[in-house]
């Protein structure tokens, strides 16, 4: 027998609305409230052991507890699939769905859906996730999609259960994660594209295959005051590495980063310095590394007084940036922030190729 | 310009005492290709092996593969520039041998240490996982492994190489010259349906300024920081682009075979005077250095699309990295001169597919084909045997890596180690979908 | 990469002849590099202008680490 387990928020536990939405994680036997709904769809074909519930506000405000005490209670019930929703418009519960499933999927390798409006924030958390084992349907915006969320989530759960194949999110119809995998599609790459190209010359809807992705704004880290008073350090994506490559860095694809002495150096000679990197003409950065590391110029910037005495960092960061995967790339960066930090650095000058 | 192309299917190569093609054998005399090979005193030794689709065999040092070809008539002959005279080709009567390759392995390691010219080989299997991601394991080859004399700078290394299997390629070629073929298939552009729209296509190509030989060449002639130029796709077929052997050598560039035999132009005649009129190649150099360059460059592609005509083009490129900006500037021209695109390029993304699939967007690109990824991870098995130059290999090109045996087991990173590791120019039917 | 170190709250000065690029993946504080391959100077002029131009643009980044952005600026050295 299929088992499942269903977590929804107070309001869809039956508990109450606002008033209770900082009440903690607790667990029901079977199903209540919105798992009723739920079980009624799943009909013979699975079991709701139990329905997990917790308030939209304390989830948020005791993360750490409350997904504890979730995964506590998951795991004492060892479900085939975890259902979580669905949350329609509402921005905490969806975000709270998407994280419980994602610790649930993380911790347990049980595999999770829930559903959700498109436009709920939750689903940018869970495109940035992009766990392979939690799914998202669409839904309408309020609960008068509550029965067809309900059905298809049903639907869904149970394909998970019986660990079958799950196609492409085009297919399926569940909101893609930004997994992007290799197939083979039924015509080729060239006849695919004279079908689009004469589509769109002709102003016929197509669908392309490779959707643009749109980048996250940082909010600007605030400015320095007086920077000749504050400490700055250099990290470049060059490649530029004292003769010999003593850390064995790749022409492509790294994974570590490196920091090397400049204390006592005006500038770097060449002959002491080379460039690893596969993506560029390395040519004049092998004759002068200046170009992807300006010591000489940040020292004469230190004599004019344009920064203070003492004030450049006495190493200079390097990772060879060609083709670096995006993920190791963020974590470099944190890594290196935490060690930028933790010496007192206060500005970056950052030099790419 | 018409250019019929006589086919001559191949599904077996014997090494014997003559030349002959019959029944769609090929026999080759093993003896006379060596001296002719070995008539260029920059390579010192030479020999010749067939490797068939499905064998348990491995190809290593692969720099290049080129299709045999031979002109019976018309102007010039294949590899102008090259082989060939510098005389204009893509008319009268070519002849291939279909189904079949020369690939050209050779041992360089080259005096470059790191930067975009570091010399690239890379590997293919016949069998297995490998096997099946290539559009080259499906194909018969003759391999043809030599050694060059130590020391020669790039340039002369590959033109020892590249003569070498293009005068092998011909002289396979000139076998057939008095026969008849199974197929003869017509290249003509001079009829345009006024009722279909003229589609050009936009041929984005990487070169690099950092090396003799840029990576492209045209009548033997390297483009380098040109502008954009038309040139006839009757041309591509009759060898007149080519590779620089030292550096193409790996998954994601184009091999002389995949200018010899472009899908996109192949897909684009076959649908002329049916749903378009084929306007004609542009070959576009990107990888310019500045912002300034790509888009003086890309503006200027865009014009030259527009000065013929073009209602809509089909984008591709060769490369990797920054020359995609090129090609994204390349597309936000066209679109805004009001030519539709729609761009084939291969993604990379990451082992997970998580990761940007590409380097660069611009809103204009909203009509793109995937031809899959590079990234993957690919675990090959041992094989039985190995061909080439190299019985231990270097899967990570850099300075100081550890070679290991080319016979067992091997655990790539990514696909481009392999040739045709990249569906470049969506001839396969691979594609990457979101999950 | 430059966006986790201002994540984590350090003012980044990022010097990149691809400005484009580093705008459309929402990098703040932008320092137009000469080129691809050397983006801190020029060799193609001669020694002392192009240690010139570099001083040039690390003050500039200097300047781009003290000013307020909203969000994606470029900062062009004068001479380029």
């Amino acid at each position: 027998m299929i088992t499942i387990v269903h977590v929804v928020n107070q309001f869809f536990a039956g508990l109450g609305g606002e008033d209770k939405a900082g009440i903690s994680v607790g667990v029901i036997e079977g199903s209540t409230g919105a798992a009723r709904g739920l079980q009624l769809q799943l009909d013979e074909d699975a079991k709701i052991a139990c329905t997990i519930y917790y308030g939209d506000n304390y989830f948020h405000e005791h993360k750490e507890d409350a997904i504890t005490a979730i995964l506590d209670a998951v795991r004492s019930a060892r479900p085939h699939v975890l259902v979580a929703g669905p949350a329609f418009n509402s921005g905490r519960y969806g975000l709270s769905c998407v994280e419980l499933c994602s610790a649930v999927a993380d911790a347990l390798a049980i595999p999770c859906v829930t559903a959700m409006h498109e436009e709920n924030p939750g689903v940018g958390t869970y495109r940035d996730f992009a766990n392979a084992r939690v799914y998202c349907l669409p839904t309408a915006e309020t609960t008068a999609g509550m029965t067809d969320a309900l059905k298809r989530l049903a639907k869904f759960a149970l394909r998970l259960a019986r660990d079958e194949a799950v196609g492409s999110a085009r297919r399926e119809g569940y909101l893609p994660r930004g997994i992007r995998r290799l197939e083979q599609a039924e015509r080729p790459g060239v006849e695919r594209a004279i079908e689009m190209l004469l589509k769109k010359i002709k102003n016929e809807p197509f669908e392309t295959e490779l959707p643009m992705e749109v980048w996250d704004d940082a909010p600007p880290a605030p400015p320095l005051d007086q920077v000749r008073d504050r400490r700055l350090a250099v990290v470049t994506t060059s490649g530029v590495v004292p003769w010999g490559n003593p850390d064995r860095f790749k022409t492509y694809r790294n994974t570590h980063w490196q920091k090397y002495n400049i204390a006592e150096i005006k500038e770097l000679e060449p002959g002491k310095w080379e460039t690893v990197h596969g993506g560029y003409n390395v040519v004049y950065m092998n004759q002068n590394p200046h170009y992807g590391v300006p010591l000489d110029a940040l020292r004469a910037l230190e004599t004019e007084g344009a920064i203070g005495p003492g004030k450049l960092y006495p190493a200079y960061y390097v990772i060879p940036g060609n083709q670096g995967s995006p993920a190791v790339m963020r974590r470099v960066g944190q890594e290196i922030a935490a060690d930028l930090k933790k010496d007192g650095v206060e500005g970056v000058l950052f030099v790419a190729t | 310009m018409k250019l019929e192309i006589a086919e001559f299917p191949v599904t077996q190569i014997r090494l014997g005492r003559r030349f002959s093609y019959e029944n769609r054998v090929l026999e080759v005399d093993g003896d006379e290709l060596m001296a002719l090979v070995l008539q260029d005193r920059r390579i010192t030794d030479a020999t010749l092996a067939v490797a068939m689709p499905g064998e348990r065999t491995r190809i290593t040092g692969i720099r290049d593969i080129v299709e045999p070809r031979h002109k019976v008539s018309g102007s010039g002959q294949v590899f102008p520039g090259v082989l060939g005279p510098i005389e204009s080709v893509g008319d009268g009567r070519t002849h291939r041998l279909s189904g079949m390759t020369i690939i050209a392995a050779a041992e360089y390691e080259g005096t470059i240490r790191a930067g975009t010219t570091v010399q690239r080989s890379a590997i293919l299997d016949m069998s297995g996982p490998g096997a099946e991601i290539s559009r080259f394991s499906s194909l018969a080859h003759l391999v043809l492994n030599f050694r060059i004399v130590p020391g020669l700078a790039e340039l002369e290394a590959h033109t020892a190489i590249q003569l070498a299997e293009y005068k092998v390629a011909h002289r396979l070629g000139q076998i057939t010259a008095a026969l008849s073929p199974e197929k003869i298939s017509i290249h003509d552009l001079s009829e345009q349906d006024p009722t279909l729209p003229n589609v050009m296509l936009l041929q984005g190509c990487i070169t690099d300024p950092q090396h003799v030989h840029s990576g492209v060449g045209y009548y033997g002639l390297s483009l380098r920081d040109s502008l954009a130029t038309y040139v006839h796709p009757n041309e591509l077929f009759d060898g007149a682009v080519t590779v620089d052997t030292t550096r193409s050598g790996r998954g994601y560039y184009p091999t002389t075979w995949d200018w010899q035999n472009h899908p996109l132009v192949l897909g684009l005649y076959e649908a002329h005077g049916r749903s378009l009129n084929f306007g004609g190649v542009i070959l576009q150099r990107i990888r310019f250095e500045t912002n300034h360059g790509k888009e003086v460059g890309a503006q200027n592609a865009a014009r030259l699309a527009d000065a013929m005509r073009a209602d809509g083009a089909l984008v591709t490129w060769i490369g990797g990295g920054n020359a995609f900006v090129d090609v994204m500037f390349t597309i936000r021209a066209c679109e805004r001169r009001g030519i539709r695109t729609t761009l084939v390029t291969y993604e990379n993304g990451g082992k997970e597919g998580k990761d940007s699939p590409v380097l660069f967007y611009v809103s204009e690109a909203d009509a793109v084909v995937s031809t899959g990824s590079l990234d993957r991870t690919l675990d090959l098995p041992a094989m039985d045997r190995v061909m080439g130059p190299y019985e231990e290999i270097k899967i990570f090109p850099f300075p100081g890596a550890a070679p290991v045996s080319a016979r067992g087991a091997l655990s790539l990173e990514a696909r481009d180690v392999i040739m045709g590791g990249a569906d470049i120019w969506g001839q396969g039917a691979w594609k990457c979908a979101e999950y | 990469m430059s966006k986790e170190l201002e994540k984590a709250g350090l003012p980044v000065a990022l010097v990149s002849a691809m400005f484009p690029v580093a705008m459309q993946v929402r990098a703040n504080r932008i320092v137009k590099g000469v080129s691809i391959p050397h983006p801190c100077g020029d060799p193609s002029l001669p020694k002392e202008l192009d240690a010139r131009l570099r001083r040039e643009i690390v003050r500039t980044a200097l300047k781009a680490l003290e000013s307020e952005v909203k969000g994606p600026t470029v900062f062009s050295p004068p001479s380029l």
